[in-house]
């Protein structure tokens, strides 16, 4: 489904991403794991059609994604709603004025009736329990909230592929076992589930595969949840991280 | 592991399809906002560190007071002679930078000189002279004064500069902040534009309403950053006083510098304008 074959990526003073290579079947479960400022981040919005490579390929199902290919309205269009992408900073990702609005922001773009936008907003606010607080203004959330609001914004319009960067930061424990469980649930109804965590100890029970990142941003790890679980002084690596 | 209430998934997530996008609408956001997301690029992109060779060539004060006196002249000044010993000097600044600096600052002048040369074209075409093409050879001077402070100059001795100058720690401050902000800002707004293209996936009935909603969020934000960042210096210790540095001019190259500018205001006046 994502392919990805020799990526870099440079900003104008350091490297973001070096020589990634990867493959992502439809259905997978991937966490990626890293130290802070490895590339996770950058590689997500590379992923999402946010940033271009400065050099190697990215495909997605087997349309290489370049700017040539985000130059297109329709093409960019149909690709970003295959993609949903919660930020890391879920702050800058909200900009409309109630919680209801912002969740139907982009249904409502779509050829779907006004019952049907209705239906999806009231569904996605009740999956990440954010029924509550429908009318309130998203500027105003906490930090735990936003994240459940940009969450249940992307899921709205029923992405193939979710990407999720650093989702489980700020939410209470049982919020986080809420959205997890959400997840392992979306991901059984065959959505795609890309998230980057550094809590091994929470992500190991719903990720099947774990892609871990350098400091000198590149993969050193590329293991399926079972092999790794073969490799206990890792595992130990990782809780660390 | 903690036991959460397991929600059921809705028969429209659980769908494979893609929706076609609303045929009626505007696209005026997702049309602009790949342009504005690179113009807001250049004001969130860190500054190149790089280089900074003449950060120690000149005091910044004497920097900053060349570059004023320089427009100054250039504004007041109707003879070509002097025109032609402002360029003299200002090559000779050129020539000693490196060649990264040098592209920069060229490309820089020769795009907005191109851009000024568009606004007075009808006057040039209209009453073709010596006069319109003096008048655009001044403005090509004063964007190359202008281009290279920018260039060469970094935040921290443009506040030096106001500091030796014995400008108010108002003044100071105002300028502090709104540079700093200009740069969070307009990663704020970056990320914003990013998020709305995330989720443009067909065309918005009210794309204006779009608009409006995102300035007043960049609004809300000023607003929070001004009073975390005063609450955050105050914490600090800051009073609202600017510590004054303790390099005066002393260095023979600003002695040099401030003795040419004088030389230059002098032969105006005896030249005549």
């Amino acid at each position: 489904m994502l392919t990805v074959q020799h990526l870099n990526y440079h900003y104008p003073t350091t490297c973001g991403l070096n020589d990634i290579n990867l493959q992502i079947k439809a259905g997978e479960f991937v966490c990626f794991m890293g130290p802070n400022g490895s590339g996770k981040s950058t590689l997500f919005n590379i992923l999402s059609g946010l940033k271009i490579a400065s050099s190697g390929d990215y495909y997605f199902n087997d349309a290489l994604i370049d700017a040539a290919f985000l130059k297109n309205a329709k093409r960019r269009q149909t690709f970003h709603q295959q993609i949903g992408f919660v930020f890391q900073n879920s702050d800058v990702q909200l900009f409309n004025l109630t919680v209801a609005d912002e969740v139907a922001f982009g249904p409502k773009q779509l050829a779907l009736s006004a019952a049907e936008i209705e239906q999806r907003v009231t569904d996605c606010l009740r999956l990440t329990g954010c029924s509550e607080f429908r009318d309130r203004v998203p500027y105003h959330l906490s930090g735990g909230e936003k994240k459940r609001v940009a969450l249940a914004s992307a899921l709205a319009l029923n992405p193939s592929v979710l990407i999720l960067d650093e989702p489980l930061n700020g939410l209470t424990p049982i919020a986080q076992q809420q959205m997890l469980d959400l997840l392992i649930q979306l991901n059984q109804a065959g959505k795609t589930i890309l998230i980057a965590s550094h809590d091994y100890n929470q992500i190991k029970q719903c990720a099947s595969r774990f892609v871990i990142f350098n400091e000198q941003h590149k993969i050193v790890h590329d293991l399926s949840a079972t092999d790794l679980t073969t490799m206990p002084e890792l595992g130990q690596k990782l809780t660390l991280i | 592991m903690i036991k959460t209430k397991i929600v059921e998934l809705p028969s429209w997530l659980q769908e494979t399809r893609v929706v076609a996008p609303k045929r009626n609408g505007h696209s005026f956001l997702q049309q602009n906002s790949q342009r504005l997301s690179q113009l807001l690029q250049r004001f969130a992109q860190e500054a190149d560190i790089r280089h900074q060779p003449l950060e120690e060539w000149l005091a910044p004060q004497v920097k900053l007071l060349t570059t004023l006196s320089t427009v100054l002249l250039i504004s007041l000044n109707q003879n070509p002679f002097i025109a032609w010993l402002i360029l003299v000097c200002n090559l000779g600044l050129l020539v000693i930078l490196p060649p990264a600096y040098l592209k920069k600052i060229i490309r820089q002048t020769v795009i907005s000189s191109l851009f000024a040369e568009l606004l007075v074209l009808p006057s040039i075409l209209l009453l073709p002279g010596q006069n319109s093409l003096f008048f655009f050879g001044r403005t090509c001077l004063i964007l190359l004064n202008l281009s290279y402070y920018r260039t060469t100059t970094t935040f921290t001795a443009l506040i030096t500069a106001l500091k030796q100058l014995h400008c108010p720690n108002s003044l100071i401050f105002t300028v502090a902040i709104t540079i700093t902000y200009l740069k969070l800002l307009g990663e704020y707004l970056l990320n914003l534009l990013e998020a709305i293209t995330l989720r443009s996936v067909g065309k918005t009935a009210h794309p204006y309403q779009t608009i409006g909603q995102l300035f007043g969020i960049l609004y809300l934000k000023t607003h929070d950053y001004a009073l975390a960042l005063y609450a955050a210096m105050e914490a600090r210790g800051f009073t609202g006083d600017y510590q004054k540095e303790t390099r005066s001019i002393h260095h023979w190259r600003d002695n040099l510098v401030l003795l040419l500018d004088a030389t230059l205001f002098g032969l105006l006046f005896f030249l005549g304008s």
